[in-house]
């Protein structure tokens, strides 16, 4: 075995160990399902695999959690978005494969990202939306490299974006990274990591193969399914409440939705609610010409309080779909009032689906 | 067996009568005056006792001669002796006290024994003018030592037999020493009885003018924790480490496992946590093999390398050669690791252990072999326990042991020897790893399964056809399964590995031996799985491996290495070795031929004591690709063999009778290394492209284990750059650790027991730093923005281990007890960076073993 592959596959080994809390691998970093900054959540393609011709939307999900230093200042910040788009089929058919291309890209841009022109632009390669469109070209198998051992021909491509809780700012001097800085719109001082996000998403395109974005039926709260209802106050719920049957109170959120309502709680012995997405099992499809399904996970995100774990495993490719795959969460020691709970759950190969519901903590 | 080439003074002794010669030499008797009838005869030396040659004279290469006057009693007892002509430069304290323990046959009138004086002149002479008189005849001094230390056995008869032909048969002195003088050149075999002791022969075979000086250990009736220590014989290889069986068990932090203190030599490097590589030189993992009787082990260490698969007890000793070593081995760019197992014992009783620790018990049954003459056979097996303790550790809401981490491992040998020139040995080996775990809490699917399984049968033949000719086969058949799945990444590779080695060796002169030898590897193979995809050498981080659809392996090939090599073994002087060989090498696989020449000398600047020693050695070593590289490989051009150039230069000098000390120099060019880059057409491809340079020195400074201590110091200063892609900057290789410093010793305290430490100091691992991060919505995580490759380095190694050794010895039986203190003042060493989710925060993080009491117990008989 090359050195590097043995090395690499014997840390993850030691990861793995880390992450099933084996001694001396403590982590006291803040948990990722923490909230309480300018957060991507993740990027929904519909479709969630490519076709030569077809255009697959891309949503972005995001959240901005970041209390605002002014804490009059209620009205939410904003964030600019920015996509770069283009690259299908880069070298080495790694996503850092299309950063020349993106240094060319940013170079067309104003130097106010958000000022440049779209007019014009052709389809995929630039927007400023939530939303980003990818048309898949049509030579996109025909011009995808075929290597010993993949498993499926296919081919990839990939679409940047960068969300700024400021002002985005093209630089096209940056080679080896998506080319914008994000910056304090009055003094030009770079934002940080809590204040400005960068990523990317993949879309693959299998020859004679789809993929589906997991199937997300609803999300339970303490084995109470969430439904939407608008209200007034807290009267008004009273539905969600007889399904309650007691395991929650129920109240009447500032967005008028009925939302479960639980007091909060410090130390030990506090009560915990599981968080249970309902997924569909046919969400984990056979992977491809091999005797396996996809993988399919679930990540869980509180603004405040926390998760007993940030990410569950909703389909194991060797022992199949793990119903017991919710999380619990544990409401924060003072009264937050609305707190926001998102799952996200995600295959290995892209799909994605996103849901969220308010939890009153008073 | 140890031949010296120390220069021992050349002592001629010369009786010297008055009557006899003229001058002031002459004997005088202090009796009355011999009436003219009766006939005076003068005394007779019977025992020459050899004078101790002075060490300051001889390093400045003086020779005298020293006229002394002795009174002898009617017993033939030197009663006084007195320097009549003092020559100064220690030769006067010497030749006293030598001609002090003289004994004569007394000097007599008639039939009575008198008293008498005589003159004596003691002669010191280097050896290098008995040489240049072309001395055709050979000396053969012995010390017989209690084996695994210095202590000697006096009393021990010795036999020395040329043929059929008796030519001594003695006793050793007082000092355990015996000595023949002016003997034919020739093939001699030697045996050793003493009482409490194993018998012993060896087989010597002395050059005209030689001096060898040979130490011969004898194991103990009823120890097995002690072993033969050969001396150094000049080796073929520029360095060779060798450490004797009582030493490895000894060694702290290891358990007493013996290829677990490897990992204390010169030159090896620490490996990160719980990973088990064996790293030599700034080479990779799995550049340097590990053979045990020729059979090639490929996992040499159980999981998380926390023992090795072959028991200590088993071993006769460990040759590790660090680099530039003989053409008899190929097929690695780092060091060579060459075990074997030890001879059976031949008492005709059953011996057996038990032992038990933290992490494994063990049994080890010996004796003949049940209603089959002259064969013998040893048998152990051994099983962790660590599932017992360490399943419920990781058990866990998210997490969960499908499969708790255990392994075992089980040897079978049996022996004959046919004759004093021919032996056999066979026997079979296996060993498993397995460990299952599922944790739920894994972004990508957490299920880690391994399975390590090993069997394997090997076959030893020695056979010294002549007193020139010896031939040595070898043959080994091993199946290993080696399995590893984390998540959806997986790969399984079945091999049927058989090696055959054989090795004809021939004295073509008194100076110059001939060795030619075959190497055979056929290994019929089958790799399947799925690899995450592969992003090149030196890439970003790609994140989850299981979000790229991967690289499915499915291939069912044979692996066809054979081999051939000759090496001229030359003594040009007795001072001087030269050892030049080549290895042709070929790899069906691959279709590419190696030629490796390589060369090496010693030369003993100072041959006498303290022996100073110059080496040096150079030459190319080839490996072929790995199994996987291949198998990935296999639809394009082939890939050639990984080569180094190793150069290494050095001395060793005796600081006195038990301390060593080892300074050397290395410098490795590697090129051809199995690289991963864009190709013209913008696709991944390997390619050989990879390069790179060690260079460093180590020093060992090592205390010779005597009847109570051993120990060493070693230190290894090294750099280990690699280059990827051409025209890329080099940076230093992942394993490269600057300083390594182990310093451990064991001493006998008295009343059977025993403490020993060990510490350690070695250079933070390196790492690239993560400059910030980027989210991947695929994996849902974010990535490691890298900064500079390995351009930072964690906080220092540094560790301290105690062990405590307990021995109660009984008629039949001994018990022992232990306790390792691994870590003793519990320091926390950083093996790895951990970073936040968004890679905007870190710390060191340790998953090295905390402060660890390790209890072993153990009994045998």
């Amino acid at each position: 075995m090359k050195h590097g592959t043995a090395v690499s596959l014997r840390l993850a080994a030691l990861v793995i160990f880390c992450a099933g809390g084996l001694a001396g691998c403590d982590n006291d970093f803040e948990a990722p399902s923490q909230l309480d900054s300018l957060r991507v959540l993740a990027v929904r393609p519909e479709p969630a695999s490519g076709r030569p011709g077809i255009t697959s939307k891309l949503t972005l999900t995001f959240v901005d959690a970041r209390e605002p230093p002014d804490q009059a200042a209620l009205q939410p910040r904003e964030i600019q978005i920015a996509w770069l788009g283009g690259c299908h089929n880069p070298p080495t058919r790694q996503y850092f494969g299309c950063f020349p291309l993106l240094s060319q890209l940013a170079a067309r841009l104003s130097p106010r990202v958000v000022e440049t022109q779209t007019v014009g632009v052709p389809p995929g390669f630039f927007a400023t939306t939530t939303d980003f469109e990818i048309p898949v070209p049509n030579d996109i198998l025909t011009k995808a490299a075929s290597m010993p051992g993949d498993p499926v021909h296919f081919g990839v491509s990939y679409a940047f974006f960068a969300v700024c809780a400021g002002e985005l700012r093209a630089r096209p001097d940056l080679e080896n990274r998506i080319p914008l800085d994000c910056v304090d719109p009055a003094t030009g001082a770079p934002r940080d990591h809590r204040d400005f996000v960068t990523g990317y998403t993949s879309l693959y395109t299998y020859d004679g193969f789809d993929n589906e974005s997991p199937i997300l039926d609803g999300l339970r709260f303490n084995d109470v399914a969430i439904q939407p209802a608008q209200c007034e106050n807290d009267g008004d719920c009273a539905s969600l409440r007889d399904a309650a049957s007691g395991a929650f109170d129920v109240g009447c959120s500032p967005s008028h939705k009925c939302s479960p309502l639980v007091p909060p709680c410090a130390g030990k012995g506090c009560p915990e609610y599981l968080v249970y997405p309902e997924v569909d099992p046919s969400s984990a499809e056979a992977l491809p010409n091999e005797a396996a399904t996809e993988i399919v996970w679930s990540n869980y995100y509180t603004t405040a309080g926390s998760f007993d774990a940030d990410t569950e495993l909703v389909n194991d490719p060797a022992s199949g779909f793990i119903a017991d795959h919710g999380s619990y969460f544990h409401p924060p020691a003072y009264a937050a009032g609305t707190v926001s709970l998102w799952v996200t759950v995600h295959d290995q190969r892209g799909g994605a689906a996103v849901g969220s519901f308010d939890v009153l903590v008073r | 067996m140890k031949r010296s080439l120390l220069r021992r003074g050349q002592c001629v002794g010369l009786l010297l009568f008055g009557f006899s010669l003229s001058g002031p030499v002459r004997a005088e008797s202090l009796t009355p005056p011999p009436s003219a009838s009766v006939e005076v005869v003068p005394p007779e030396l019977t025992q020459f006792v050899e004078a101790h040659y002075p060490e300051a004279a001889e390093q400045q290469r003086l020779e005298a001669d020293v006229v002394l006057s002795l009174e002898i009693d009617e017993n033939g007892t030197v009663t006084r002796a007195t320097v009549v002509e003092p020559v100064a430069n220690g030769f006067d304290e010497a030749a006293q006290a030598a001609a002090s323990a003289f004994q004569f046959r007394p000097a007599r009138r008639g039939d009575r024994a008198i008293k008498s004086k005589i003159l004596y002149r003691y002669s010191f002479r280097l050896r290098a003018a008995a040489v240049e008189e072309k001395v055709t005849t050979a000396t053969l001094s012995l010390s017989v030592v209690v084996a695994g230390g210095k202590v000697p056995i006096a009393g021990a008869k010795v036999r020395v037999r040329r043929g059929s032909r008796l030519i001594a048969d003695a006793v050793s002195d007082a000092n355990g020493r015996f000595q023949l003088r002016d003997i034919e050149p020739g093939r001699y075999d030697i045996t050793l009885e003493a009482d409490g002791f194993e018998p012993y022969t060896v087989e010597e075979t002395l050059s005209p003018a030689e001096e060898a000086a040979l130490t011969l250990g004898l194991v103990e009736k009823s120890s097995d924790t002690t072993v033969i220590v050969h001396g150094e014989r000049p080796t073929r290889e520029v360095t060779r480490r060798t450490i004797t069986r009582r030493e490895l068990s000894l060694v702290p932090g290891t358990s007493g496992d013996a290829l677990r203190a490897i990992q204390n030599l010169p030159g090896v490097a620490r490996p990160p946590a719980l990973s088990g590589l064996l790293v030599v030189r700034g080479s990779a993992d799995r550049t340097t093999p590990v053979f045990v009787d020729g059979m090639w082990i490929a996992n040499v260490y159980h999981f998380g390398g926390l023992s090795s698969v072959i028991p200590t007890e088993m071993l006769d000793e460990i040759n590790f050669y660090p680099g530039n070593f003989s053409v008899r081995y190929g097929r690695a760019l780092g060091g060579v690791v060459d075990a074997h197992f030890r001879e059976t014992r031949q008492d005709g009783r059953y011996h057996g252990l038990a032992q038990v620790d933290l992490i494994d018990a063990r049994v080890l049954l010996e004796g003949p072999v049940p209603g089959v003459s002259g064969w013998n056979f040893i048998g152990a097996a051994r099983r962790s326990h660590v599932d017992a303790w360490l399943g419920p550790l990781l058990n866990g809401r998210d997490t969960y042991i499908s499969a708790a981490p255990v392994y075992y491992d089980y040897q079978f040998i049996a022996d004959h020897r046919f004759s004093e020139r021919s032996y056999i040995r066979a026997g079979f080996i296996g060993y498993d790893d397995r460990f299952k775990l599922i944790s739920k809490g894994a972004a990508f699917g957490g299920q880690l399964d391994t399975v390590s399984a090993t069997v394997g049968l090997g076959i030893v033949y020695q056979n010294r056809l002549s007193n020139k000719a010896k031939l040595d086969l070898t043959f080994s058949a091993a199946r290993s399964h080696q399995h590893l799945q984390i998540s959806s990444v997986a790969f399984d590779i079945v091999s049927l590995g058989m090696i055959g080695r054989g090795e004809l060796e021939y004295r073509l002169q008194p100076r110059a031996t001939l060795r030619v030898g075959y190497d055979l590897l056929l290994a019929p193979y089958d790799v399947t799985g799925r690899l995450p995809e592969d992003a090149g050498s030196n890439a970003p981080d790609v994140g989850s491996p299981v979000t790229t659809p991967g690289q499915k392996l499915d291939r069912n090939a044979f692996f066809f290495v054979p081999a051939a090599y000759a090496e001229m073994d030359m003594r040009p002087t007795s001072r001087a070795q030269v050892v030049s060989g080549v290895r042709y090498d070929y790899t069906r696989e691959t279709g590419r031929h190696d030629i490796a020449p390589r060369l090496t000398a010693r030369y003993d600047l100072h041959s006498g004591f303290p022996k100073t020693t110059l080496k040096a050695g150079s030459g190319l070593f080839f490996q072929a690709p790995g199994l996987i590289e291949t198998a990935l490989n296999n639809d394009h051009s082939p890939l050639r063999s990984q080569r180094s150039f190793q150069n290494s230069l050095g001395v060793e000098q005796q600081l006195s009778s038990q301390v060593k000390l080892s300074v050397e120099g290395f410098f490795n060019l590697l090129d051809n290394l199995v690289s991963r880059s864009v190709d013209t057409h913008g696709e991944l491809r390997y390619n050989n492209e990879g390069k790179g340079r060690i260079f460093g020195s180590e020093v060992l400074l090592r205390y010779e284990p005597d009847e109570r201590f051993f120990g060493w110091v070693s230190y290894t200063l090294s750099r280990s750059e690699r280059t990827w892609v051409p025209g890329e900057p080099s940076h230093l290789f992942d394993l490269d650790q600057t300083h390594i410093l182990t310093a451990l010793g064991s001493y006998e305290l008295g009343k059977n027991w025993t403490l020993g430490m060990r510490f350690r100091y070695v250079t933070g691992n390196l790492f690239t730093p993560c400059s910030g991060g980027l989210f991947s919505s695929t994996g849902t995580s974010y990535l490691c923005v890298n900064g500079p490759l390995n351009s930072e380095r964690l906080p220092p190694f540094h560790q301290l281990d105690i062990r405590v050794d307990k021995r109660w010895k009984f008629k039949d039986f001994s018990l022992g007890a232990y306790l390792d203190l691994i870590n003793a003042y519990n320091r926390k060493n950083p093996d790895l960076i951990q970073y936040n989710y968004d890679f905007s925060a870190s710390k060191p993080q340790s998953a090295s073993l905390p402060i660890i009491p390790s209890l072993g117990l153990r009994g045998e008989f």
